[in-house]
Order: C-alpha cells, then structure tokens, then sequence
C-alpha cells in the first residue's frame, strides 16, 4: 500500500463505479472491513461505458480534484463491451486535459471486478495519495493558477 | 421533487460506530428538498419500515432516501416499503453509507463527512428521478442446461419433470461426465456408475429432454425469457440410428489415442465408445485422431460398417432455440498434473491423479478393478496418498481448498485397502475436512479400523528410486521426516474450473470469479444465479463440491428456472433509454453502440428503443452527440447535479 | 408604422458577421423598409457619446458580433445591453468564442510574447502619441462570449451565420413574431438530420483529413474517416459544408441540451472509433487510430473552446 503523503490537503475524488463491478468491488472491499483514505466520493453508474467526457469534465468544473472510473475488466463487462468504449474516451480525454494544461493523472481508469476488494482499497488509496501530491486541482478554487 | 424524506440507518453500531447518523440526518433536513429526515436503529427490520411508510403517508413525501447497506443488499427491500405507502418505486433511492463508508472509514469526522455527500448525491438523483412501471414481457417457456455431468442431468431432469422442455447440450460425446469415471462415492461406498446409469437413461429417455450430445453452444443472444441459442452439434461422423454397436470398426481401426474416459491409462481407438454405459449409445470418430476422414486415406471403418453408418460427410449442425433460461453445468477439470514437479508429477509413471485411480478400482476400467500401477502393471503394495495437492498453495498453484479431496483419499484408501488386503495405504494430509453427512465418521472408521496410516504434514519431494517412488515428508504432530518407498503415489489433486467456463461465461455475458469458476449473483443468497438473469448456475462450474452438494444446487437452480418459466410475464426494468424526438436527428450513431440491438433510426429519421432489449447501459447515451438518447432515471442532467452536490461544501 | 430600431455592433470580430447581413438578398429591401439602423460601426458613423446618449432600452434589437476580448469589448456589451430591448448574440464569436476563443489555449502573456516580442514592446494602456494621451482598452486574461457578459435574449450562430439563419430572423423580426427568450434560430435537430449524405452506421477504422482522400459524396463523411462535427452541431445551414465535400467544424453550436460541444463530439468520435469488434484484442489498433486525432482541443473545440466546461487553458 502506497504511504501517504501527508500534505494536509485533503483532495475531493469523484469515483464513477460500474454497478456490476467496481461497486461491487467497493462493496466487498467495505465487507471486508479494508479501510481507505475518505476523499472519495462513489457514484453508481450501471457501467463505466456510461461515463462520458461532459461528466468528467462536469467533476473537474465543480471542484474535484481528480476523478476515478471503475469498470469491469476487459471482456467482463456486464454489457459486453462498454468499458472498451470509455477505455477510448479516456485515452481521448486525457490528451484534451493535458492540452487545456489539467495533469492528465487526475483522470484516472482502473478495472476492478466484484471479487477484487483488495484491488479497490489499494487504487483508491494510491489514487488519493497521487492526487494528494499533486495538490489542488486548478479549477478546484483552492488551486493555484 | 420537493417533498423528499431522508431515513439514516445506524445498522446497529455498523454504520453508527463511524457515522453520525444524527449528524447527517439534521444536516440533511437542511439540504433543499428536504421536509423529513431520521435516523432509526435497523430500518430493514419491519419497526423500520412501519416507520418508513407511516413518514412517507404523513409527510406526504413525493422521494426518500434510505441511507444505509449497499443498495444490493436491500434496495428491493426498501424500494418494496415505498410502494406499499403507495410511493412509487422508483422515487426510492439507497445512499450506501456501510459499504462504502462507515465500514471503510476509521475518522468519525471523515466518514461523517463523506456520508453526508453520498446522502446529497441520491437526494439529487430522486429530485430527477420520475415514477417508473416496470414492463411486462412475454417468455419462451424452455430451459437450456449446458453440460450434462450429474449437475447438469439432474438440472434437466427437474426441469423436465416439472413439464417444461429441456435442451440438454452436453460436449462430450456420452453425457454422464466425471461421476461416471468414479468407482464408488464416499462416504455410503455405492457404485457410482449404479446410481448414475439409471439418472442417464432417465434424462435420455424423458419425452421433454432434447438432447444433444457432442455439441457446443456457440452463440446466445437475447435476454432474460427470450434467449436465442445457437448450438454446434460436432459431426460424430456415426448415424446413431444405425449404429449396432457391433463395435467391427474399432478392431480395424488402425489408430490409438490415450483415452479421455480412462485419463490416458489405456490407448482407445480413433473410432471408438467412451464407455459402455455411454448415452448416446453409439460410437464416435474422433476426426483429430482419425487418419484421414476419406477413403483414398483410410476407410477402414466404414469397409467393416454393416449397417453402413459411418458417413465421413457428416459436417457440423447448427441447431437454433429460443429459451427462457439456462443452467449452466459445465463442471469441473483437474489441475494439470503435470503442474505438480515437487510430486514427479508428469514425469513419474506410478505418481498418478484421484481420476485414473478411480479408474484403477473401478470394476468397468481397465485392470477391471484390480489396482495395477501403470508402470509395470505389478500389484503396488504401499500407496501413498497425498492430499491438497495443487489446492491451498497460494504461492505456487491454487490458493483454494477443493473440498472433496479429503473424503475421495480416505474413500481411495479404504478400497484399496479392500482390493490389497495386504497392502499399506499411508495418507499425507493438512487437515481433514470431514464436514459433511457421514463424513467424519467415515474416516474416523477408516483411521481406526481400517488401518490407514494418515501422517500430518507436507510432502517435500517425492522421485523415483529403481521401481519405487520414494516420499519425503514430515510428520508434524511427531516432528519426525519421514521417507517412505512407495510403489504407487496418488495425488489428491485440486479441482480447477472447466476450461470452457471463460469462452462460455463470454458467450453468456456472465462473469468468471478470479479463479475461473463462474461467479454467482451473491456468495450467501443468490448462490444458484449468475448476475444476469434467466442464467441459474448448478455444480462445480460455480465452485468445488462433491456430489449432494452439486445434485442440491442442481436442483436449486432448475427451481430458479421453472419459477421463471412458470410465471405468466416477466417483469423487465423501466429504467431504459428514451429518444427526445424534438432533438434527435437520427445520425444513427447510438444504434452501433447498443450492445443489445435495441436501437434503430426508424422511418421518421429518429432513433427508436425497443425498451425490453435495453439494459440500461447507457453505451448510447454517451455516444450521442446530441443529449436525445437519456436513460431513465440516470439522465445527464441528473449525474451533473449529484456532482455538484457532492463536491459541495458545508 | 414607427420603423424598427436596429443596432448591429462588432467586438472581438473579424467582420464576417457584418457581410453576411447582406446575404439576405432582396430580404436587405424590405429590411430598410421596416428598419433604421441606429448604430453600425462597419457602415455608419456613430460615437461612443451618441449611444451612452440614447434611453435605456431605446434599441429594439441589437445585433452583437464578435466576442469579448478587451475592456472596450466588455463595457460595450454592457452599454448595448441596456440601451436594447432585445441583444442577439450573433455568430459563433458571440455566442460560443468562435474560432478565436482557441486563444484561450494561451495566456494574455504568451499572446503578447508571440506578437510583440519582448515585453518592452507591449503596447501600454496608457501613453502619449503625438502629445495626445492615448488609452488602449485593456485586453483580458481569457475570451469571453457574450452570454458570459450580459444576459442574451437570442441566439444567431454561424461563422459567420448562414443566410438561412439570418433571413429566418428577419422574419420573425419584421413580422413581430420573435420567438420566446432564449431562441436559436437554427435547427433543433443535429446536422446529420438535414445532410444528403448516407450514414452506414459504421465504425471509424482511420481518421484522415479531406484532402487526404478522395471522398465519396454520397457517404457520410464520418464512415468515410473525416471528421465531421456535424453529429454535435445544430443544423439550419442546409448541411452546406458537408454538401461541399468538407466537414462540419461544428460552428452553429449543439443542440439544446449539450453544455459541452467538444466533450460531446469526443465521446461521440472515441466511442465509434474501432476496428468494427470490440475486444482486447483490438486495443492496439483503437489506440492507433486515435493517435491519429492530432490537436485534440482544435479539432472538437474549433468554436467552442471559449464556452466549453473548461473555457481555455488551465494553469498547473
Ligand atoms: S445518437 Fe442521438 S441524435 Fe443520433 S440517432 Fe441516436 S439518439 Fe438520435
Ligand atoms: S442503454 Fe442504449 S446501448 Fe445500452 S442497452 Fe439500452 S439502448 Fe442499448
Ligand atoms: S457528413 Fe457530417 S453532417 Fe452529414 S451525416 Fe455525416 S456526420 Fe452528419
Ligand atoms: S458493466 Fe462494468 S464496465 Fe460495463
């Protein structure tokens, strides 16, 4: 598990979570009493192929200071391929954050199934500690220009 | 929405202990909306709903929110509670402050803190949501079982019984699966091919049973009550109605494979009968084994075929059927021994499996039941067993137990000890995991009547010494190494998932669990059905379990099944996609994106949902470039609000 | 009948939006006939101190091109507010930023940088010409479009706005029949609606840019590998560049209920791109294709950059 960085600032995190995997991963993590840092705030989408730029950016805007997306594993989408379709966006997505001059690591992607609690506790706690090393987000209002 | 309620659940201390549950509440009855919030010590228990829907009449509440477990575990519960206040359903939300809070977080502070925004994000969600009915859809009425091993002939037996038409697919050209290669199951010690038979000839023989052996379910499209099934039947290249089972053609036939049935102790021919017993009683021409599958090349055994039923034109059949819902049995595979080196598995003759040991005592294989070893066919007259082997070894193989090894070793021993009277039959084991009807006992008469020398440790090595194997291990209740010169070593080895599992569970959009067994829809309640409906899952394809414990599950799942089947319509999700005709321009880009086809620019250039197809993925929302497609209930608008109130501060 | 009062204003403009007026063909007779033009800086003479001096609401419409890139610009839009009854934002500038919202990508600095030099070059805001004191409007940080300004009743998009949006506000205007507030005179459907060209609902295999290819006229330009913005954009222009063999840049704007144009035509692209399977297997070969986007922001955000979720150029 990644130490903390231990800045005092305590970022916002928007976690979109498919319902079928990364939810239930978070469940199960939650089940098996795992603990992780707080920031997170979870969002249950029925798939990560729901999660759309306009979203992603929707966070960012109003305050979040990077933004998670949990889906099913390659090939196990619940929907056959949805994940593929934001696994395109993102890559996407990324470089537009990175030309509007926003750290493309504050978008983050991550494939965590049902089964995988241990997964969910160590991406959300690297996550927050990446984030908590790259400060505020500049949109964020703490954030400096 | 403007009279929305907010219920926080304390679950005991489980949400309490992190959450201030008043905290959230009073903060809450601030957030606008909002005309009524409590918090309540159990609100799944029936008090907690009284008080749910005495609020709901009395407030006149038009939304709530229950903040509590996971919405798995009881939005159905809770959703259910509404309605009978006469709330709509669907203007019920769960906020997850258990899950993904109270039980994750340490700092009261934080936890509280990140409650009250999970609490704000549904409360915005029901502020958008609309009232929903569910739809109502018409079902085929037939059940497809994949897999025809004793799971999967109980399943269709069941199935079958209750009056509804089974598809039984089996890959393989005999149904009958792995119980048919056991000698006798433990702990009762009865023939398993005695109590097996009869359930084969039954399934075979029953008027609402189609069955397909040799064949592969290649294709499933469709949706609960309304699968489209297209299955491969494999060429045998043998007419079963013609085939007199005179058998003329395997003693020509001049080409030998190990055979799969006798786990490669003895050769079969390219043309041949899994077993006696087998169901379809016909024979079968292995077309990999086969030298040719023409007359200039071979021929030999269609020259000696009297009732002329071998045809080498035979070509793959493709047969299409609409079911309703489909068991999948597919059973399980051993780990490969030759995985295990520390064992000399693979490398050593006379270090053998549980399977081709069964074969070894089975009075049908082929020593007929006296126990040879397969190196010199000699009489062994010290057997080690040993136990786990492959299982509960994290580091290097399987991490899980597979549960039926302990009793199979103690059964292998005690018959062995009958058929060699005077032979030694040493056990290395872990623990013993007797739990189980008759289990215990059965080897605790086994330890001490039968004469069975079971040692607790590990075996370290195992290699081979002229005609013996030697063991080494240690005995950890004694502390003493021990070293043993065997003459026949058997592992009791892991069971691993059925290699089609991962191709299947792609086929029937059903997910694997990391070890490969197909993964059920919740480990304690829904153990018999996978996440997607109208797909029931029975025996080891779902994990490890001897063979009760597969036959109960069987017949769960075939009850899942005929309850689904029986039931006049099926109810399907509201929360679908809807196309603002105003706005969409029918560029058809959504219709590309539906995994389901659910989707199609229709006649008046708009797209169109065809609402029992969509499950609510949203793939086309996302992809529409013009906000037209939404989703129910989940609409862009609706996540943009629960975004910005979850970033929200104070 | 008193003659309707017009007002047409340039700010942060190329003077595309002024000539396109006259697109209107034998509609400019009758618009003269029903209108004075009160104020017009590309036609007429009028001084600052002759708008301050009209009452407040004493235009009935104005006609606001350009986006707002300086003080002037913003003080202006301000003024032209009150004095109007209505205020049209007119052109993709005003509406969304236009094309020159893409600014946004720099700061004022880096802008000044590239087209001054060193910073003693930088004009001042203040200095002394020919012993005159000269004040030069100061130029923001970031564009703006108007709506970001001052409230605005309608909108007329297009870089500049196609005759068929301009002569459909005309109408309503000297028919007395303007729409509710809040009106774009365009289409409500998206582009693709009004296009000839067949869409084959296929998957993007490789991206290319118009003269990379001989293209199919027949064919939709996004099965054919070009990106076309039309999906994402309003329609109301008779799909114009599509029909010229070019395509859409996306400068009417989105539909209604779309806040993010570029996000929206992002998903739009990422999700169709792909070999026609989609699988792990196919992974490489999406990614290829999209390396093929270069200019990410510039090709989804041609207009509206300035209006996006983002707005420009974020410092960290
Ligand atoms: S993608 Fe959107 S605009 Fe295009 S046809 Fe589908 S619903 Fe209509
Ligand atoms: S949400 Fe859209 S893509 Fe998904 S199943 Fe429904 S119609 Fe198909
Ligand atoms: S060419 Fe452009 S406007 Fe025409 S249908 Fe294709 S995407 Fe739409
Ligand atoms: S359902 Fe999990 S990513 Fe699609």
């Amino acid at each position: 598990m990644a130490k903390l960085n231990d800045n005092g600032f305590e970022p916002k995190i928007v976690a979109f979570l498919c319902r079928w995997c990364s939810y239930a991963g978070a469940d199960l993590a939650g089940v098996s009493r795992m603990t992780y840092p707080a920031n997170i705030i979870p969002m249950r989408v029925n798939c990560s192929g729901r999660v759309d730029a306009g979203m992603v950016m929707a966070a960012f805007e109003k305050g979040a200071d990077g933004v998670l997306i949990g889906g099913c594993h390659p090939g196990d989408c619940h929907y056959v391929n949805g994940n593929y379709k934001t696994r395109r966006r993102v890559i996407l997505l990324k470089r537009a954050l990175a030309e509007v001059g926003v750290k493309p690591q504050r978008l983050h992607l991550e494939w965590i199934s049902a089964s995988e609690g241990v997964k969910f506790q160590r991406t959300v706690t690297e996550f927050t500690g990446l984030i908590k090393e790259l400060g505020p987000s500049p949109m964020s209002g703490d954030g400096e220009d | 929405m403007s009279r929305i309620g907010v219920f926080v659940c304390h679950c005991g201390m489980n949400i309490e202990r992190t959450v201030d549950t008043q905290a959230v509440a009073a903060t809450l009855s601030e957030h606008s909306g909002v005309v009524f919030t409590t918090d309540y010590n159990f609100l799944c228990a029936d008090p907690g709903q009284r008080l749910i829907r005495d609020a709901i009449a009395e407030h006149k509440l038009d939304g709530i929110i229950v903040a509590a477990c996971s919405p798995a575990m009881h939005e159905p519960t809770f959703r259910r509670v509404a309605a009978e206040a006469g709330l709509n359903p669907y203007l019920c939300e769960i906020a997850n402050i258990r899950e993904h809070c109270s039980w994750v977080h340490q700092d009261r502070d934080k936890a509280t803190q990140k409650a009250i925004r999970i609490v704000k994000t549904l409360v915005e969600k029901v502020r958008g949501n609309q009232p929903l009915e569910p739809l109502r859809i018409d079902h085929d009425d037939k059940c497809l079982v994949i897999g025809g091993g004793i799971a999967g002939i109980q399943a269709a037996l069941d199935v079958a019984e209750s009056g509804f038409e089974v598809i039984l697919v089996e890959k393989e050209p005999s149904i009958g699966g792995h119980m048919a290669q056991l000698s006798e199951t433990f702990p009762t010690l009865d023939c398993s091919q005695c109590i097996l038979t009869p359930k084969m000839v039954e399934v075979s023989r029953h008027p609402n049973v189609r069955l397909l052996t040799y064949s592969e379910v290649v294709e499933v499209t469709g949706y609960v009550g309304n699968y489209e099934v297209k299955i491969r039947k494999n060429p045998t290249y043998v007419d079963p109605d013609k085939c007199n089972l005179c058998g003329e053609c395997v003693k020509v036939c001049p080409k030998s494979v190990g055979s799969e049935f006798e786990r490669g102790l003895v050769e079969r021919k390219a043309i041949y009968i899994p077993f006696e017993q087998a169901i379809p009683s016909s024979y079968t021409l292995d077309e990999e084994a086969c030298l040719g599958l023409h007359p200039l090349r071979c021929s030999e055994c269609a020259k000696v075929c009297e009732p002329k039923a071998i045809d080498y034109d035979m070509r793959p059949e493709y047969i299409e059927e609409s079911v309703g819902a489909i068991i999948v049995a597919t059973g399980y595979s051993l780990y490969p021994i030759s995985s295990l080196t520390e064992y000399g598995g693979g490398q050593i003759p006379d270090v053998i499996d549980g399977l081709q040991f069964e074969r070894l005592l089975s009075a049908s294989g082929p020593t007929s039941g006296e126990v040879r070893r397969p190196s010199d066919g000699k009489i062994p007259k010290k057997v080690v067993f040993i136990q786990c082997a492959g299982s509960r070894d994290p580091e290097r193989h399987n991490a899980y137990c597979s549960k039926i090894c302990c009793m199979y070793t103690t059964k292998h021993a005690l018959l062995y000890r009958h058929a060699v009277p005077d032979g030694e039959a040493v056990v290395f084991y872990i623990d013993i995991r007797a739990g189980g009807k008759g289990y215990e006992e059965f080897t605790q008469h086994a330890i001490e009547e039968e004469r069975i020398l079971y040692l607790r440790g590990k075996v370290s090595k195992v290699y081979r010494q002229d005609d013996r194997v030697v063991v080494w291990g240690v005995d950890t209740l004694s502390n003493r190494r021990v070293e043993i010169e065997a003459d026949l070593v058997v592992l009791a080895i892991s069971m691993n998932p059925h290699p089609s599992n991962l191709a299947l569970s792609k086929i029937l959009k059903i997910s694997c669990d990391a070890d490969g067994f197909l993964k059920e829809a919740h480990p304690k309640l829904r153990p018999v059905e996978s996440l997607t409906a109208g797909i029931f899952l029975a025996g080891a394809a779902q994990g490890p379990k001897d063979i009760p414990e597969a036959v109960s599950q069987s017949s769960g799942a075939a009850v899942k099944a005929v309850t689904l089947l029986t039931k006049d319509k099926l109810i399907h999700s509201p929360e679908v996609v809807e196309i603002d005709e105003a706005i969409c321009g029918g560029c058809g880009i959504c219709v590309d994106m539906c995994p389901y086809n659910a989707l199609a620019v229709n006649g008046a250039g708009v797209a169109e949902v065809n609402e029992v197809l969509c499950e609510g993925c949203g793939s086309c929302v996302s992809a529409c470039p013009t906000g037209a497609a939404q989703l129910k209930n989940m609409t862009t608008q609706q996540f943009v609000e629960m975004i910005e109130v979850a970033l929200q501060d104070g | 009948m008193e003659k309707i009062r017009i007002g047409i204003y340039w700010a942060a403009s190329c003077g595309g939006c002024d000539v396109s007026l006259l697109e209107i063909d034998e509609q400019i007779l009758d618009v003269a006939a029903k209108a004075d033009f009160v104020l017009w800086p590309c036609a007429t003479d009028t001084k600052y101190a002759d708008l301050r001096a009209y009452k407040d609401g004493s235009i009935d419409i104005v006609l606001f091109n350009g986006a707002i890139r300086t003080e002037e610009n913003r003080e202006i839009a301000k003024l032209l507010r009150d004095k109007a009854k209505h205020l049209v934002a007119y052109g993709s500038c005003a509406q969304m930023g236009g094309v020159i919202g893409l600014a946004n990508l720099s700061s004022r600095k880096e802008i000044f940088t590239t087209l001054f030099g060193a910073k003693t070059h930088w004009p001042k805001e203040e200095s002394i010409q020919d012993g005159y004191p000269l004040h030069l409007p100061a130029f923001l940080d970031r564009l703006l479009p108007l709506g970001d300004v001052v409230e605005v009743d309608y909108v007329i998009p297009g870089c500049p706005p196609p005759r068929e949006m301009v002569s459909q506000f005309f109408d309503a205007l000297l028919g007395g029949k303007l729409p509710e507030k809040g009106a774009v005179f365009a289409a409500e459907k998206n582009l693709c609606d009004e296009c000839p060209r067949e869409r084959r609902e296929e998957r993007i295999t490789r991206i290319v840019r118009p003269h990379e290819i001989e293209s199919d006229p027949e064919i939709c330009l996004l099965d054919q590998g070009i990106i076309c913005m039309g999906p994402a954009t309003r329609g109301g222009c008779g799909a114009a560049c599509p029909m010229a063999n070019m395509p859409c840049t996306g400068c009417a704007g989105p539909t209604a209920n779309i806040t993010d144009q570029g996000a929206t035509m992002l998903n739009t692209i990422a999700s169709l791109i792909g070999t026609g399977l989609e699988g792990e297997e196919e992974l490489e070969a999406e990614e290829a294709i999209l390396a093929e986007i270069d200019d990410v922001i510039g090709t989804f955000y041609r207009f509206s950059l300035a209006a996006s979720i983002f707005k420009g150029a974020q410092r960290e």
